[in-house]
Formats: C-alpha cells, structure tokens, sequence
C-alpha cells in the first residue's frame, strides 16, 4: 500500500507540476489508486497512458516550442507506474527473505530509471542538434513507431502462460 | 515448467507503441523521449531474462510421527542459471503444520540449494506432501519461471498415545500367559482358595497352617495370569464435528490408547471398524500389530453408506466368542446401535465408550435451538438407558476425562450390575 500511495504521489506531482491537463491528470491518479487498491494491473497501465497523453495533448494545443522536461516526465511516468507495480507484488515481497530482494527489485528498478532518462535526454538532443530535415525526424519516428508495434505483436504473441 | 510474462511487458509496450504513434500523428518528439525510459526498461529486462532450469528433490527424516512431533523435510533445489529471486512454497495437507517459515523468498547463493524445513503434524492421519512450488524471477520481475516439482512423500501421523494406567479385566481369558488375572485355577501368584490336597498337587503348594489347623493336607490354589483377546470396536458410520475436533476424531485417539494399553499388557488386540465400509483386523500381539492396529486407525474414514448391516457380517475368527469388545461410537447412527445390541443379545463381553456428539456441536443459537438440543438430549438418555437395561456398560466421553476414568467408569457399572456371562 505504501508503494502505490507513492506511485499515486508522483502521479500527483507530476500533475501539479504542469505536465498535463488537470482533469486527465486526476483521472489518471484516480485510476492509478484503483488499480493499486483492487490489484488490476491494466489500471496502472492506463494511467501511465492517461498522464502521459495529456502531457502530449497539452503540448500540442499549446503549440509549445520543444520541451526540455519530457525526458523528466517519461520517468517519472514509468517511475509511477513501476512504483504501482510493485504495490501490486507486495504480497510475495512480505515473505520471510522478501526486504533484501525489494530492495534489490528497487535499485535496478533506480538504475534502470536513470539509464532511460539518459537515453531520452540523447534522443531529444539528437532530435534538437543533429541537423536532419523535418522529414527524416518523422520518417525516423515512423520506423520505430512500426518497429515498437511489431516488437508488441511478438510480445502479445507470447502469451502469458507458456509451457515447456 | 511454465513461464509466466508479467503484465508489465505487456502494458509498457503497448504504451511505447502508443507514444510513438502519438509522437507521429502529433509532430511531437517529445513522445520519443517519455517512451524512451519505457523502452529502456524493456529492453534491458528482456535482455538479462534467461530461461533456467528448476529442479527439486525433498526427503522426509522419518515416514511415521506422532501427533504434534516435528520432523525435517529435507529439500535440494536446482535452478541454473542462479536467479536473483526464488520463490519456494510447499502447500501442507489439513492436519501438517510448517514449523519454520513457508513460504519463503530465497536469494540463492549457488545453482544448488539445500534447505530444511520444520514440518509438524497436529493431527493424526495419513498425509501426503504432493508438491513443491518453485518459482524464479528475473531481475526486473518481468518473467517467472514456475515449476511445481512432484513429492509424493507420504506421512503417517499417529495419535499420541495417552496413558492408561488400569484396563477393563475381561469376562475370560485365553490360554497363553499375560497380565489379566483368570477366574480359572492354576498356577499364578494370586490367591483363590484353600483346597483339600488332590493326588498329583504339587508339595510346595501345600498350606501349612491350613493342614496343621484341618489335621488333613490342604493345598493353596490360584488364579492364573492370562492374555486376552480384545476387539476395539471402531464406528465410523457417522462423525460429528469440524476437520479439527470431531467424534471420529477422538474416537480414533480413544481407540489407539485402548488398544496400545492391551498390547502392553501382552493382550491379543483386533479391530473391527464398523461403517459404510467395513473393516477388520484379526486379534495379534506385539510390536507388527500394534502399528497394523494404528495403520488401521488412521486410515478410518467416514463415509456415507445406507446399506444395513449386521453383526453377522464380521468373520467370526475376528469376533471370537470369548474376547472382549470395547466399542468406542458417538451412537449417531442406528446401524451401530443395533450392532451393539445384537452383540450383547449374544452374551459378548462387551462395553461401550461413548464419545457425545453433543461435545462437538456449537453452542444452540436462539431458544428454539436450546429446546431442540434438550430433546436431542433427552434422547441420548433414553438409548444410555435401553443399553445399561441390556446389560452393556457405557462410559461417556469428556474432554478432561482420561480413558482411564471412563474404563473405571465401565468397571463400577460392571461391579453394579449383573453383567451377563458368554453361553
């Protein structure tokens, strides 16, 4: 419960803080909280997404020129909703032996937050400094965005329960 | 094994493909950047994931404990590459207890653990610890590895034995020697009589005194010490109760006293267990039987039957006609009433432990449930008295009362009340 009362805390700040509208983003934290109370994992998801696309649907009403925060914001995102998932696995972190592996899950969990914002600092210099025409930028963004979608297909295409 | 993939891979990638798709309609890098953690934490996840290998193997340190011993279930867990994580579960049948903690998050230390584990039982029966779950994440907890590894280590409880320190003496005795006083005459350490002196009686037998008072030789004569045969008689037509204390329950710990105090007393001991399926053991003596008696015991179970049977039904080299049954029933079922009924109809030696359902019921809620309960009562009165008209001694079972009270119990019914003799 802790964990998702921080989850739901960043959630907040990040609303608070600007970065996004103010009804999306309270739906967001709304949803957030339901998903860490009831255990609903797709919960946590769609309010990663609610947050984060009010971000973006701010910044496109606004016309905002570019956004040097954004990478602040997608980790602090995924920094909510990692903080919610694991609310949602403190059941198996309560077991006898569990403190040292939480505290092991939430360093990685750190570095790994540290290691995302780094690379999305490096892709929003790169798409601020390297002087590439407008197209290239959108058609690079195509290939990944057709890229993340046939990388989802295959991980859907697993399906949760695989037998060996 | 099966492999289970966190719902987080799921949802982060359908959000990163959201994002990026958003980022194109909209014009807005900055959807790049807020995916790009996301997809830094998959990336990095899927990539340290690996596919390991679980094994495990367990041993108990013993196949048979008494009720609430403790006992060490020895376990060797496999799991290569080592995981960060291991979660180990061992799910106990009704009646094992874990005594150390369960379940437990490992941290292993090498490809191969050893652990032991605390089990105890609290309560007699057969168990069988069926599996063992193990299941391994990987470092960011994006998959888990479960693998539910087989035991199939079965485990015997028995009931603890509670002392008897003094047995209901049988109407007769066998031939062989054993601790049961005879109302025959022979050779033994107890005083019968004083007798006249027989051609053939030995001299160290003669009573001076007596012979010197009479002026003729007159000979001491005893009661010799002999073995009985002795059939418990177990009904399990019917139980009252919950999983944890019920009458088939207790009825099974009173019967492994009964018949463990017997076989101490170097008493041939039988069991007859009288339900919908009916079971028998033939009268033995010894160590073998006393464990063939306790197997019997905790294997009975209650089962629905509403077929009538009769006492004619048990071979008669199990009901022999001169041992001594104690039957030991809730007196729930009248099957078993009339089973009692026709043994003592037939002159058996026979007494009744009773175990009260009432002892076992949960307190009546309202008055109509307290009128009910004091008819039900009523009832059992009556029954005490239909068996105490046909001669059966009964003693009732409760919970501070030790089975050597209840026997006590059955004795001065027995010193009280002519009790019929075998034909």
């Amino acid at each position: 419960m802790a964990l998702g009362s921080a989850a739901c805390v960043l959630g907040a700040a990040l609303v608070v803080g600007g970065k996004g509208g103010l009804v999306g983003g309270s739906l967001a934290i709304v949803v957030l909280a339901a998903g860490a109370i009831f255990g609903i994992p797709a919960f946590i998801t769609t309010a990663g997404a609610l947050l984060a696309g009010t971000y973006l649907i701010a910044l496109v009403l606004q016309q905002a020129p570019l956004d040097l925060s954004a990478p602040l914001v997608g980790t602090l995102v995924l920094l909510a909703m990692e903080l919610g998932h694991l609310s949602l696995e403190e059941g198996r972190y309560s077991l006898p032996g569990g403190n040292w592996a939480l505290a092991m899950r939430a360093s990685i969990t750190a570095g790994v937050c540290v290691v995302g914002f780094g690379v999305a600092w490096l892709v929003l210099i790169g798409a601020f400094w390297v002087p590439a025409p407008a197209g290239t930028i959108s058609v690079l963004a195509g290939v990944a965005a057709v890229l993340a979608v046939i990388g989802l297909l295959i991980v859907l295409g697993r399906t949760s329960d695989e037998r060996a | 094994m099966s492999t289970r993939v966190s719902p987080r891979v799921r949802g982060y990638s359908v959000l990163v493909a959201f994002l990026l798709v958003a980022g194109l309609a909209g014009g807005r890098i900055e959807a790049l950047a807020v995916a790009a953690p996301m997809l830094t934490l998959l990336v990095v996840g899927l990539a340290l994931a690996r596919t390991p290998r679980l094994e495990a193997s367990a041993s108990l340190d013993r196949d048979h404990v008494l009720e609430g011993e403790p006992m060490t279930l020895h376990l060797t867990v496999t799991c290569e590459p080592r995981p960060p994580e291991l979660e180990v579960r061992l799910p106990l049948a009704q009646g094992l207890a874990a005594g150390s903690e369960l379940p437990r998050l490992l941290r292993p230390s090498a490809s191969t653990e050893d652990l032991e584990l605390q089990i105890e039982a609290a309560r007699w029966g057969g168990h069988r610890l069926q599996a063992l779950h193990l299941t391994a994440h990987d470092r960011l907890g994006l998959y888990a590895w479960r693998l539910d590894a087989p035991l199939g280590i079965d485990l015997r409880v028995y009931p603890r034995p509670e002392s008897v320190r003094r047995l209901l003496r049988p109407l007769d005795t066998q031939r062989a020697a054993g601790a049961n006083l005879s109302r025959a005459r022979g050779e033994g350490m107890e005083l019968a009589d004083i007798a006249a002196y027989q051609p053939g009686d030995q001299v160290r037998r003669v009573n001076w005194r007596a012979s010197a008072r009479r002026g003729s030789f007159m000979v001491n004569r005893r009661h010799p010490e002999r073995s009985s045969d002795v059939i418990v008689f177990l009904d399990s037509y019917a139980s009252v109760g919950t999983a944890e204390r019920s009458t088939l329950l207790t009825s099974v710990r009173v019967a492994a006293a009964l018949a463990r105090a017997h076989l101490q007393q170097r008493d041939r001991v039988g069991v007859i267990g009288w339900g919908a399926v009916l079971r028998w053991l033939q009268p033995g003596s010894g160590t073998a039987q006393a464990y063939r008696i306790l197997d019997a015991l905790i294997d009975t179970q209650v089962q629905v039957s509403y077929a009538w049977r009769g006492i004619a039904h048990v071979p008669a080299r199990t009901l022999r006609a001169n041992a001594q049954v104690i039957a030991v029933s809730p007196l729930a079922d009248e099957r078993s009433v009339d089973a009692l009924l026709d043994l003592a109809a037939r002159g058996r030696d026979l007494a009744i432990v009773e175990i009260p359902p009432a002892e076992f019921l949960p307190p009546p809620a309202g008055d109509v449930e307290a009128i009910a309960r004091r008819l039900y009562e009523a009832r059992r009165g009556l029954l005490r008295d239909r068996l105490a008209a046909a001669g059966i001694p009964l003693a009732t079972w409760a919970e501070d009362r030790p089975v050597t009270v209840l026997l006590d119990q059955l004795d001065a019914f027995r010193r009280s009340v002519r009790t019929r003799r075998p034909a």
